[in-house]
């Protein structure tokens, strides 16, 4: 096993991809710590990047990763090895790459300027979210041998959680406004990991003074080390679950 | 279909959630009156109004509740309950109906309107006769605070 | 022997001089033959002043109810051991300077305050220091009164537990100037006062509000520092208000509001400074209000404006820095905005005569949609939310074309 995830992360490094992708974090995140005035605006700024770049960079390439690669996963099923170590060798080094990437591109400016508890939830929820994008990739591409149609359905998905669910929430809110449904939305947003993590490091910043009630309501349930944890372990099943299922449907894959 | 049966579900829980919905205490200090805006600090005279969806609405006196109530921000027909703190007892919030009132302008409730309100009628007549007040009604407590 | 007579021949000539002349200067302390100022009360006649010398003095209950001016030399310390009213005004022309007053007691009903002025008129209360009191100053039916320059410190934790610093009720003609409040409920406290000049106080880290005041008309508020309190200054259900100068800093929280409006008429708000407060100015029934030449800067919202106002005129305002210029939950046509400098204005100016071509609409799509739903906070600041309002600034459809600027300022008005 460690052997397939030796050669999957030199396959990846030797990629030219990660790379740029570590250097593109890393400029992007330091300019927009040098153009704010204060670290705590550069945070929020960081914060977008954070849910808008990082998912979409990590369902688009482990997708396109598996699909390159469905001819090496071919070599190593003819030999004796176990069809689960094999994909979760692949997931383990999918996720170390991006996770370290991500690290090495946004974690280190964020330790320099503003190494706090925020800045640290900020970086892990990042890092979090890499690893759940690469297994809801891993799931796309069990369910379609085409490369075309994986890569499609990748982005649908980072579509979804990036744009769609959050007008879908919308228009719940509008629907029942005449409901109490401060706390059921709270509920809905740990549907979608991108939110939920939005949500954590929002109310943590100077910024969620803006959210006025609702904002305080939210603070009450997620504000405290219970709701942090409660939330972060949502975070863990979100890559999980995705993960479980794609294995289950690759021990049967006829491939 | 997804979309139909999460909504399906939603509502089931809003109508479950409405049913048991229970006054909220009060946070003296940090919760905002609905009416007048100000922060909600003075906890002899906090109420709250319960909508039958089960959405809670807090005040710092009866007078904001009533005008907010009657004046024109909600359906009166929607309103459920309307729960009004003891004047003598600390933050605890009680049905309207099982309420005792008692006006005088010195109690100085935060807007003015200067009314109090006891779940103990042996309590409110111990109060009156301490700083000279009327003892009123609930009907009358709207009429004067929607006059004002 | 000798000199014990002497001082007793002394004393025996000073009362009589009572009965004599007008006007004696009575000297009290705790080495002069009065020892306590409510002795020193009870000798004196009306225009008589009194000096109290240095000390420490446990004295409940003071009642004032004489014209006398009492000065305190170095601060005379006059404690109420949590227990009392201290200093209660009961006469008219009434002077009360130069003390250290400490520890007033705690009440619901009676309100005991530091000093306290009943129904009486031209008080002067000046240059004393109050400190860890229930009330600071509190006047109720006092005309023609004046405090100035009192340093008024409390350690409040809880609302309930404290206070105001200087709580004026039913008043009329009072000048506030040149004190310093901290750590009350309300830094400064105004119901039923008017005509009054509210004039260079700094009101800092008071619980609730710097600055409150309810059907209060006629009155100015010039040059003050409302900084660091819980939830901003509100000012309610009044007419004709002025207020010049002044600054609003650093008011941030769930519930804070640089300066909260409602229902004010026929005001004047210009050249204030309004920096990162949650909301810099808050308003709802407001009308007939002129807010000119004001800086919001650093604010979560500038303006928070309600669809109950109407006729409300924002000019020459510097729009600066804030997450959300303007946030309403209505079409407000018929309120001003022309002529203001919006930091986010992205029109142009072909004639260069430093007016943009275009018109600027201040309000976002996301801030008029939370003002009508506010669990849609949820999507604060994410991608959909920064789309739709990209979208509708480029073809504006639900927010109210009417509330626009036509005549931005394409630089940085100097104020």
């Amino acid at each position: 096993m460690n052997k397939i995830l030796k050669y999957v992360i030199l396959d990846i490094i030797r990629n030219k991809i990660v790379l740029t992708y570590i250097f593109f974090l890393f400029l992007i995140t330091l300019g927009v710590f040098n153009l704010e005035d204060n670290s705590s605006k550069g945070l929020l700024s960081t914060l977008n990047l954070v849910l808008f770049i990082v998912p979409l960079v990590s369902v688009i390439f482990s997708t396109i990763y598996i699909y390159n690669s469905s001819e090496f996963i071919e070599l190593l099923l003819s030999q004796p090895l176990k069809r689960k170590s094999i994909w979760l060798s692949l997931f383990n080094g999918l996720s170390l790459s991006l996770v370290f990437a991500f690290i090495a591109g946004t974690g280190i400016p964020i330790l320099i300027y503003h190494a706090d508890i925020t800045g640290l939830l900020l970086i892990l929820s990042g890092a979090i979210l890499s690893v759940i994008f690469v297994s809801i990739s891993m799931l796309a591409t069990v369910y379609t041998r085409d490369k075309a149609k994986g890569i499609g359905i990748s982005i649908l998905l980072w579509l979804y959680f990036a744009l769609v669910f959050d007008g879908l929430v919308l228009f719940v809110t509008f629907q029942f406004a005449d409901y109490p449904i401060e706390k059921l939305v709270l509920i809905v947003s740990s549907f979608n990991p991108v939110d939920l993590s939005r949500i954590i490091i929002l109310l943590r910043l100077d910024d969620s003074a803006l959210m006025g009630y609702t904002g305080a309501v939210f603070r009450e349930y997620l504000g405290t080390g219970i709701g942090i944890t409660v939330s972060f372990t949502v975070l863990i099943m979100w890559f999980i679950v995705p993960l479980y299922f794609s294995l289950k449907r690759f021990k049967k894959m006829d491939l | 279909m997804k979309l139909i049966k999460f909504s399906l579900i939603l509502i089931c829980f809003l109508i479950i959630y409405s049913c048991t919905v229970k006054p909220e205490p009060i946070k003296y200090g940090k919760d905002n009156c609905a009416y007048c805006k100000m922060t909600i600090s003075d906890n002899h005279f906090g109420t709250e109004l319960i909508t039958k969806k089960g959405k809670i609405y807090k005040f710092d006196e009866i007078g904001c509740m009533l005008a907010y109530a009657y004046e024109q921000e909600i359906d009166t027909t929607k309103i459920k309950t309307m729960y009004i703190s003891d004047y003598c007892g600390q933050n605890i919030l009680h049905d309207k109906n099982s309420m005792f009132f008692l006006m005088s302008d010195s109690l100085k409730s935060p807007m003015g309107g200067n009314i109090a309100s006891f779940s103990n009628i042996d309590s409110l007549k111990n109060y009156s006769t301490k700083i000279s007040g009327k003892i009123v009604n609930w009907n009358e407590v709207v009429k004067i605070s929607i006059e004002e | 022997m000798k000199s014990s007579t002497l001082k007793f021949f002394n004393l025996f000539l000073f009362l009589i001089s009572f009965s004599i002349l007008q006007a004696k200067t009575i000297y009290a302390g705790k080495n002069q033959k009065i020892k306590s100022l409510t002795k020193a009360i009870e000798y004196a006649v009306a225009g008589d002043s009194i000096i109290l010398y240095s000390g420490k003095y446990f004295e409940k209950n003071i009642v004032i109810n004489k014209a006398l001016t009492i000065i305190g030399k170095n601060f005379p310390v006059i404690d109420g051991e949590k227990k009392y009213e201290i200093i209660s005004i009961k006469s008219d022309n009434v002077v009360f300077s130069g003390f250290k007053i400490k520890r007033s007691g705690y009440a619901t009903l009676t309100d005991p305050a530091a000093i306290k002025v009943y129904n009486t008129k031209n008080i002067t209360i000046s240059n004393n220091i109050i400190d860890d009191s229930f009330f600071g100053i509190y006047i109720q039916y006092g005309t023609n009164c004046k405090i100035l320059n009192n340093k008024i410190y409390a350690y409040g934790i809880e609302e309930q537990q404290i206070g105001n610093g200087i709580h004026c009720w039913k008043s009329d003609s009072l000048i506030i100037s040149g004190n310093y409040i901290s750590g009350h409920r309300d830094g400064i406290y105004f119901e039923f006062v008017t005509n009054s000049v509210i004039w260079r106080n700094i009101s800092k880290k008071n619980i609730r509000y710097g600055l409150h005041f309810m059907f209060s008309h006629n009155d100015s508020y010039i040059a003050n520092v409302f900084e660091n309190n819980g939830a901003g200054v509100a000012v309610m259900f009044t007419n004709k208000v002025k207020m010049y100068n002044n600054y609003f800093l650093n008011n941030w929280g769930d519930a804070a509001y640089g300066l909260l409006l409602k229902e004010i008429s026929d005001s004047y708000i210009e050249a204030n400074y309004f920096s990162s407060n949650t909301i810099g100015i808050y308003m709802e029934g407001v009308s007939r209000t002129f807010i000119r030449k004001n800086t919001l800067d650093k604010n979560g919202w500038a303006i928070k404006i309600q669809a109950s106002c109407i006729d409300v005129s924002m000019n020459n305002n510097n729009f600066t820095g804030n997450s959300f210029d303007v946030g309403t939950n209505g079409s407000l046509v018929l309120n001003n905005f022309n002529s203001n400098y919006w930091d986010k204005y992205e029109g142009y100016d072909l004639n260069h005569d430093k007016i943009g071509d275009v018109p600027y609409h201040p309000i976002s799509l996301f801030s008029m949609i939370i003002e009508k739903n506010p669990p849609a906070m949820i999507l604060f600041r994410s991608i959909m939310v920064s789309l739709l309002d990209k979208t509708e600034r480029l073809i504006p459809s639900i927010t109210p074309e009417n509330l626009k600027d036509n005549t931005p300022h394409t630089r940085k008005i100097n104020l």
